[in-house]
């Protein structure tokens, strides 16, 4: 299963489209404008490279020639040792914008191609996909899904003609007269032009209307409804089930914008369903998405991610090797589905960020999701690995990192590829900066956020490691003075410090660390700031 | 006894198959049998893969079922689609068998060609596996890791043009582990001669066992007939070994693989006997090349010598002679028909003129090399001016093969030329000469009788 992800335009769906054109309905017409800068001296030209192949294929006798190898994302054009034996199909457009269709390798003389693939192979590595309209999977038609499945394809012909013939002996003018006076006009006008075949015209019905391509035949609920008004997301879900059921015999299934029209109970459900928890998937699937909770459902070898670059070229990046991605799925799986990406070191910048989101959004003011931004946790120590390892796969990355701990040799590499770092002064704790800028106004409103989310006893037991003594704790929640800047700084850091809790830092920043309450400006707001 | 039930469920096996026991229909049995299922059969020359694709037709087997080819087609048919990985590039006509060879094991080495092969066959069988080279046989055995693969063959009818080191016979049957034996003689009991036929297996037995044949205590379809020492006599003794004519009966005169120009002298002494051709027909690609260009009296002269090699009663010095006295006006008699035409043919180019002229003189005389004779006609017949006498000949030599040779009932050949075939009577001449693989070949050709004429009766001569 892969779900392809990116931000809008990034063409997840030109993928799915080009996958449904070269090994799909292989159906399209192109103009012009489907040439890259309308450039149709440059031909299109879509490869679809095809391992895991079925023994028709994999003949030697039939497509020696075609025969490639498959390593690690490569394409050998002879299938080396340890390769797997691949075949490539090849959809080209040129300039008369007629499609063609064939199986390409380097070794055969291009006046030689175009040869395709046998038709009755093609089915074996065909792609069906479920669209916006999926009628059409829900009846029995050309292409469709319940024709496949059904045992002897003839005899729907045979059925419907029979049928067919019974509805028009049936049909009677004498039952439908308010046709007559149309027939009688014709017949009239048949005299008067002299035509003698349409003398005694009659109405019937046309024998061409009811044929198995027009989808005659369909699903219907027991009432008689087709199941095609069935509401979007039945109907998909219906679709899709059928695809899984017909794994056998179409291998490759297409599906857009998998969310559609489903609730999250359901989604979970047709995922599985169509094999996203299975070792060994009957059917392989790309599918598009915008979901988070797609997301969560999948794991992370399953995920992959288009970027465009600016000289545009589409790349699908592998998520797999993004360093705590596993974690990252299940806890910010909007981070894969944003192009930004704020990498925090921990529960407290996490929730210094939420916190300050909140209260913009709440003034009116443009917040994170309008710039495309997500954040996610870096669990401290791994989070440059993090970092750059969604740079590599085209994230515009930030990083929002304590001060507290050295700075790896990571950063140079992350800076240089345009990530941005946030961080607190040199050696600077949060906690250090916190009470270090904070107005002596505001610190009891400060404390008091940790008193109610922590309990007094435990801040009051830090204010005594802190060589706070008993008598003077109220003092120090009512009064502060400058002097008491440092204890507070460390009896409220460390491992398990007040604000370490996304709740907690983002109730502080909402109500304390805002724009509107911390009127002047410090090192403090200067990183919030720039965040 | 073997069946085809056996061949089809081994993983790998090989089936040692004396002369006239039912190889090659139990070969085709086993593709019948496999129903369903894709064969390769692999054999060693083009006449080999025509009687098996024709017994096939016979039963109506498809294409797509089994494929026929000779180990060297196949290996360049694969080599030449894989040029990176086989690093063999076919250059037009001359075939580099070797190189082929070399790159199709390479080409069978990668694991992916191996699925491709698993895919497309689901069994391979190998026909006359004596002859394959050392090469030829690592290349069975990589196609036998793949798929299942039977062997066929016989190291006693192991005969050659030339020496090549090839490998060893118990080697082979070890790296097949399961052998088979056919030991029923069909040939022999097809004719009637069902005890004949289990003598030729006993001396088979013999011979693979070092030992000797006694050809004075055979049954009484075996002949001996001793040459004596003065060897004037050997050529009237030898013909007179060869069954008339006028019997109905198909006769094979074989001799030692070397002694060619002896077999060309035996069968123009009006026998009727016809010479067995080698299957890539040297002797016709020479006498192609030399009438292509030539012109005037040249012309006429190689024509006769032609004419000579092929018929009886040609005399090329004297008709020269007579030409030159009809050219000058010396001659006291005016020219005749043929010697009109032959004087022609100095004036003219066209080769269509060369297979007329043959087929005249050819009707008043005894043809005792119609292949040659034939396919020559036949080339001069397709050359024109897109195709030269040469080309014509290399494309009536290559169609010839591929359709098979179908031998003369009355030939007389080596056993090299005529293994794998078979006759009513056999004559074995110069029978003293013979290696024990040459003298099994050799006797087991006449499903009816054989004679052996030689000096010593006790064969193969110990030396």
């Amino acid at each position: 299963m892969n779900a392809i992800i990116g931000p809008g335009d990034s063409c997840k769906t030109t993928i799915l489209e080009a996958l449904d054109l070269v090994i799909g309905s292989r159906r399209g017409s192109f103009t012009d404008a489907d040439f890259h800068q309308l450039n149709t001296g440059d031909p299109i030209v879509i490869d679809v490279t095809i391992g895991d192949l079925p023994k028709e294929v994999l003949n030697l006798e039939a497509y020696i020639r075609f025969l490639r190898g498959y390593l690690w994302g490569l394409v050998f054009d002879e299938p080396r040792d340890g390769t797997e034996p691949v075949i490539t199909v090849r959809l080209k457009v040129g300039e008369d914008c007629e499609p063609t269709w064939c199986l390409f390798s380097e070794r055969v003389d291009p006046a030689d191609l175009p040869r395709d693939i046998r038709g009755d192979h093609r089915a074996l590595i065909s792609a069906q996909r479920i669209g916006a309209n999926v009628g059409q999977h829900l009846a029995w038609g050309p292409r469709s899904v319940l024709t496949r499945l059904s045992e002897k394809r003839d005899g729907l012909a045979a059925v419907l003609a029979k049928a067919n013939r019974a509805a028009r002996q049936d049909f009677r003018i004498e039952d439908a007269e308010d046709l007559r006076p149309a027939v009688n006009s014709a017949r009239t006008v048949a005299k008067d032009m002299a035509v003698a075949g349409a003398l005694d015209a009659e109405a019937a019905l046309d024998a061409r209307a009811v044929n198995v391509s027009n989808g005659a035949i369909a699903l219907h609920d027991g009432r008689g409804v087709p199941l095609r008004a069935l509401g979007i997301g039945s109907s998909r879900l219906l679709a899709a089930g059928l695809q899984a059921a017909a794994a056998a015999a179409i291998p490759i299934l297409l599906l857009d914008e998998a969310e559609h029209g489903l609730e999250p109970h359901r989604i979970a459900r047709m995922l599985q369903h169509l094999g996203s928890k299975a070792e060994c998937a009957a059917q392989q699937i790309f599918l598009t998405t915008h979901s988070p909770v797609v997301l969560r459902e999948l794991s992370a070898e399953q995920l992959w991610v288009v970027r465009r670059s600016a000289d545009d070229v589409v790349k699908l990046h592998d998520i797999s090797g993004i360093e705590g991605a596993k974690g990252l799925l299940r806890s910010h799986p909007e981070a894969f589905l944003s192009p930004t990406v704020l990498i925090c070191e921990g529960a407290t910048e996490i929730g210094l960020c939420r916190g300050i989101d909140i209260y913009e959004t709440g003034q009116g003011k443009e917040g994170m999701a309008l710039y495309g931004v997500s954040l996610a946790d870096g669990t401290g120590t791994n989070q440059w690995k993090t970092a750059c390892d969604f740079q590599r796969v085209g994230f515009r990355v930030g990083l929002f990192r304590d001060s507290d701990a050295a700075v790896p040799a990571l950063e140079g590499e992350f800076l240089q590829k345009g990530g941005t770092v946030f961080a607190w002064r040199e050696d600077q704790s949060f906690e250090d900066e916190l009470f270090a800028c904070l107005p002596l106004s505001l610190i009891p409103k400060a404390i008091q956020i940790a008193d109610r989310l922590r309990s007094i006893e435990t801040v009051n037991e830090s204010l005594g490691s802190a060589g706070v003594r008993k008598e003077d704790r109220d003092r120090i929640r009512t009064k502060p003075t400058d002097a008491d800047r440092r204890t507070l700084a460390k009896a409220s850091g460390g491992k398990r410090g007040w604000f370490k809790r996304i709740d907690i830092a983002e109730d502080l920043a909402r109500s304390v660390l805002n724009v509107d309450v911390m009127t002047d400006k410090c090192s403090l707001t200067d990183v919030i700031d720039a965040i | 006894m073997v069946t085809t039930d056996d061949l089809l469920t081994a993983e790998r096996g090989i089936v040692v198959a004396p002369a006239g026991c039912g190889k090659t229909r139990l070969l085709v049995d086993t593709v019948l049998a496999s129903s369903g299922e894709r064969t390769l059969v692999l054999t060693h020359t083009r006449a080999g893969v025509a009687v098996i694709r024709s017994r096939l037709a016979d039963h109506s087997v498809k294409s797509t079922q089994c494929r026929v080819a000779t180990l060297d087609n196949w290996c360049g048919w694969l080599a030449s689609r894989f040029p990176g990985l086989s690093g063999y590039v076919p250059t037009g006509t001359t075939r580099d068998y070797q190189t082929a060879q070399f790159g199709a094991k390479k080409v069978l080495s990668s694991s992916a060609i191996q699925a491709a092969v698993r895919a497309t066959y689901d069994r391979v069988l190998v026909d006359e596996y004596q002859d394959c080279s050392g090469l030829q046989h690592e290349i069975a055995l990589a196609l036998a890791e793949v798929v299942p693969t039977i062997a066929f063959g016989d190291p006693l009818q192991r005969v050659f043009d030339f020496d090549r080191a090839m490998p060893d016979w118990a080697n082979i049957v070890e790296a097949y582990r399961t052998s088979w034996t056919l030991d029923f003689p069909w040939r022999w009991e097809n004719a009637g001669e069902l005890d004949f036929g289990k003598w030729i297996l006993r001396q088979r037995v013999a011979l693979e066992a070092g030992r000797q044949i006694d050809f004075r205590s055979g049954p009484p379809n075996v002949r001996w007939i001793q040459l004596p020492t003065d060897t004037r006599q050997h050529r009237q003794i030898n013909l007179e070994a060869v069954p008339h004519p006028s019997t109905k009966t198909s006769v094979f005169v074989l001799t030692h693989k070397a002694k060619t120009p002896e077999r060309r002298e035996f069968a123009r002494q009006g026998i009727r006997l016809a010479v067995v051709e080698n299957a890539d027909l040297p002797d016709l690609m020479t006498r192609a090349a030399q009438l292509q260009e030539v012109r005037g009296r040249s012309r006429i002269e190689l024509l006769l010598d032609l004419a000579h090699e092929v018929m009886t009663g040609i005399d090329v010095a004297g008709t020269l002679a007579r030409i030159d006295a009809l050219e000058k006006g010396t001659a006291r008699n005016p020219a005749h028909a043929e010697e009109r035409a032959l004087i022609g043919l100095a004036m003219g180019a066209d080769p269509a003129e060369l297979a007329a002229i043959l087929q005249t003189l050819a009707k008043a005389r005894y043809v005792f090399r119609p292949d040659l004779l034939e396919s020559f006609c036949d080339a001069a017949r397709l050359a024109n001016g897109e195709r030269t006498l040469k080309e014509a000949a290399a494309y009536v030599r290559d169609r010839r093969a591929s359709l098979g040779r179908k031998v003369a009932p009355r030939a007389v050949g080596s056993t090299l030329l005529l293994k794998g075939l078979e006759a009513d009577h056999t004559v074995v001449i110069d029978a003293d000469s013979m290696k024990a693989t040459d003298l099994y070949v050799a006797i087991s050709r006449g499903a009816r009788s054989l004679t052996v004429v030689s000096a010593s009766p006790l064969l193969p001569v110990v030396r």
